[in-house]
This record gives structure tokens, C-alpha cells and sequence, in this order.
């Protein structure tokens, strides 16, 4: 089944003189992994955005759109004021256990009260990975979201992505900059220029 | 506690300075500490002062407040959606923010019946641009980083209006509204002044006309207590929001 399609798609932000991509034709799979690669500024945030809906092509149209979306920004947006399980909850209204289940996963259950604005960056990260697992997405959209774990925090994350897979399928889109950190090594690569 | 105990002795110290001077002058004049205890006890037991006084001013004030939000805010969500809109209401807003409460309350009192409706009016016209204001910037402070998570995570419109845009409007809303309930308050009293409308306003005008100062002095010590009470809650209320 197909989640995304975009045909020639481009697109131009205002103010700005050349267009962030031009023409990129792009069909994402139930079930596929997939790589965005390319130097920075050349539109790998802007596809993935667009593959979540969040911006529209300026040129070219997209055919498909995923309907069950979970994604990790670079920057965890979690609500400050709200604790670990309000976040999560927030989300995902009835999915408690599933939440606890995954924070005990990442060794954070201790957590599951504290404030979102007091946790570290790394922890903020997996909370917000976890966010992104727990609408049980048909696709996953990782932007950088686990650049800032250490080792064995960034392997259990990626465990707890493979179970979860295993479990709902879902097709996972990934920016990494670091080729040693790949959650899905032999994934389909789209590089921008 | 070291702030208390020295309110209550600057407190202490006022009203003995004012029970010296009032031993100097006439009653009419400076009444004395005493004199006007004795007025705000017979003020507040009688309950023709609470039906026919106090509660007809502070019904006005909170329904001049009302519409001033009512119509406030849309044009506030209006001019922070479409910027073109807050400039069009800017010359409005602008005349409305500047013109001095009591030109306007003499014209709303020229223009309407002097009663109910003209007190009413000129609170909300008086308080509209702070609610616009407020509301617009209340908006603008919501997190677009959020917002977009929100839509991304398809989460429920109210969910997302009480966990993103309210705690976020509530910043800008909440300092408004505190200023807002004090001063509908005062222009209540500054239009039933000028109007002769029954209420707090009318009942000041009458005891300055008939040199009833100690009653006069207790009406003075009802508004600021009432005031105080508007503005302590108000506070109360922010500092709990504002609470992780």
C-alpha cells in the first residue's frame, strides 16, 4: 500500500531566492525504510515536513499523504509545564500502559511524574520518541531525534523502534547524520543536493 | 511575615496621622478614624446599601466588563489571524486607548439614557482594547513548535485549545484582566458620578453634596476594599495558572 506519493514536487519558501528542492518524485511503502540523505540546507527537513503535511509543494502535488503520523523533531517539543505521562497522554489519551510499558523500556518509568522542562535533553529525546511510537504511527518520521543520546541510551531506543515495528509494521523515514547510528543501515537512500 | 508586620505598621502610622489632623479640623471637613468606623458600620449593615448601592455598581462593572471581552476578544483572535483587521481597528483602538475616562463618560452620558445601559457602555468601550489587545498577543505567544506537533499527532481541537493556546493566552490575558476588574470598578463609580445613575458613583456624589464626609470617607474605604478583593483574587488566580 502506498503512504506518501509526491509527483515533481517543489517547493519554495518566501523571501527566499532558490527553491529548497525542486522536482523530487518520491513513493514511500507500507512497511519501507527509507534514508534522507544530503549536506545541510538542502531540503531534507523540508521533504520530511512535507511528507508529515506540514508543508505543501510549491510546484508538483502530492498524491498520497500518510494518515497515522508519528514523528521526532530535532527539538522535542514537548509542553513544558505538563509532566512525562501528561505528554504522552497527550497524544495518546488511553494508551497509559503502553506509555509506561515504553518508558520502562528505556530504563525512564522513574520519570513518568517529572516535569517535561526539567528533563535533560537526551531524556526529553526519548520521551519524544516514545510520543512519536505510542499513536501506533503507519509511518515514523525521525528528524535527528536521537542525536543527542549516548550509546547504550540511543541502542535501547533503537530495540524499543525494532520491537514496536515488528509489532505495528510501520514504514520509518529517518535523517541521521551520523552513518554509524543508523537504525535501518540497508534502507532505501534519497539524496538531496 | 516582616512584610506584614511592616504594612501593618505603616498602616497604624497613617491612621494616626489622620487622627491628629482630623483633631484640628471640622468633621465636615477631615472626620476623624472613629467618626468614620461608625459610618462604614451602619454602611455595611444596612441592606438597602448592599441591594440599591453596592450591588447595582458591581453588577454594571461586571457586565461592562463582560462585553468588553465579548466583543474584545473576537476582534483581538480577528486582528491577530488577519493583520490587516488590527490595523483597520488600530485609529479606533487608538482613540479609545488615549481619550481620558471622563470625556468619554460625559459623552456616553450625552448619547444614552444616563442609566444602567450608559455605565454599562462605557466600561466596555473604555475596556475593549485591552481584551483586544491581550488576546491578540495571547495568540501570538502560543507555540508554533507545538501547534505543529499538535497537528501532526492529530490531537483533538480542545485538547489542544486547553493543553497549547490557553496556558499560552492566559499570559498575556491574565495581567490584562486583573487591570481590566479594577478599572471597570473605577469607571462604574466615575460614570454613576457624573451620571447620578444609583450606585456607588451616585451615593459618593450625594454624601460630598450634603457634606456627609465620614460616610463619605467609609464609601472611599468600600471601593478600595473592593478593589483590593478584585485585584487579590485576580492575583491568586494568575499565580495558580501560572503553577507547573
Amino acid at each position: 500500500m502506498i503512504l506518501f506519493a509526491a509527483e515533481e514536487a517543489g517547493l519554495h519558501y518566501p523571501g527566499r531566492s532558490d527553491p529548497v528542492f525542486l522536482d523530487v518524485s518520491l513513493t514511500i511503502h507500507d512497511g519501507e525504510s527509507l534514508r534522507l540523505t544530503g549536506p545541510s540546507g538542502t531540503g531534507k527537513t523540508s521533504l520530511m515536513r512535507l511528507i508529515a503535511g506540514l508543508e505543501r509543494p510549491t510546484t508538483g502535488r502530492i498524491a498520497t499523504l500518510p494518515r497515522r503520523i508519528g514523528m521526532a523533531f530535532a527539538e522535542p517539543r514537548l509542553l513544558p509545564h505538563l509532566c512525562v505521562m501528561e505528554n504522552l497522554m497527550f497524544v495518546a489519551p488511553r494508551a497509559d500502559r503502553d506509555a509506561l510499558a515504553m518508558l520502562e523500556a528505556l530504563d525512564m518509568a522513574d520519570l513518568r511524574n517529572s516535569a517535561a522542562g526539567s528533563l535533560s535533553t537526551g531524556q526529553a529525546q526519548r520521551v519524544a520518541l516514545i510520543r512519536a511510537l505510542l499513536v501506533r504511527p503507519g509511518i515514523l518520521l525521525l528528524d535527528e531525534a536521537l542525536g543527542g543520546l549516548d550509546l547504550p541510551a540511543w541502542c535501547a531506543a533503537r530495540d524499543l523502534i525494532h520491537s514496536r515495528r515488528r509489532e505495528d509494521g510501520f514504514a520509518l523515514v529517518e535523517i541521521s547524520h551520523d552513518p554509524a547510528r543508523l537504525l535501518v543501515p540497508d534502507a532505501r537512500t534519497v539524496s538531496l543536493a | 511575615m516582616m512584610h506584614r508586620l511592616a504594612f501593618l505598621a505603616g498602616l497604624a502610622g497613617l491612621i494616626a496621622l489622620w487622627a491628629l489632623a482630623a483633631r484640628e479640623s471640622l468633621p465636615a471637613i477631615l472626620p476623624g478614624p472613629l467618626a468614620v468606623a461608625r459610618a462604614l458600620g451602619l454602611l455595611v449593615t444596612d441592606r438597602e446599601f448592599w441591594a440599591g448601592t453596592l450591588l447595582p455598581s458591581l453588577g454594571r462593572a461586571a457586565a461592562g466588563l463582560g462585553l468588553a471581552f465579548a466583543l474584545g476578544a473576537p476582534l483581538g483572535l480577528a486582528g491577530w489571524r488577519w493583520p490587516a483587521i488590527s490595523a483597520l481597528l488600530a485609529p479606533v483602538r487608538l482613540i479609545l486607548m488615549g481619550i481620558p475616562a471622563p470625556i468619554l463618560a460625559i459623552l456616553c452620558i450625552l448619547w444614552f439614557d444616563g442609566g444602567d445601559i450608559t455605565v454599562v457602555l462605557t466600561v466596555a468601550v473604555l475596556l475593549l482594547p485591552v481584551f483586544q489587545i491581550a488576546i491578540a498577543e495571547g495568540m501570538a505567544a502560543v507555540d508554533p513548535q507545538l501547534a505543529e506537533m499538535a497537528q501532526v499527532f492529530r490531537v483533538a481541537p480542545l485538547r489542544r485549545l486547553h493543553r497549547i493556546v490557553l496556558p499560552a493566552v492566559w499570559t498575556a490575558f491574565g495581567p490584562a484582566l486583573r487591570i481590566a476588574a479594577a478599572n471597570a470598578l473605577r469607571v462604574t463609580l466615575l460614570t454613576e458620578l457624573l451620571s447620578g445613575a444609583e450606585g456607588l458613583g451616585s451615593a459618593v456624589q450625594r454624601a460630598q453634596s450634603w457634606l456627609q464626609t465620614d460616610q463619605l470617607f467609609a464609601l472611599v474605604i468600600v471601593i478600595l476594599a473592593l478593589i483590593g478583593l478584585a485585584e487579590a483574587a485576580l492575583t491568586r488566580l494568575l499565580r495558580e495558572r501560572s503553577r507547573p
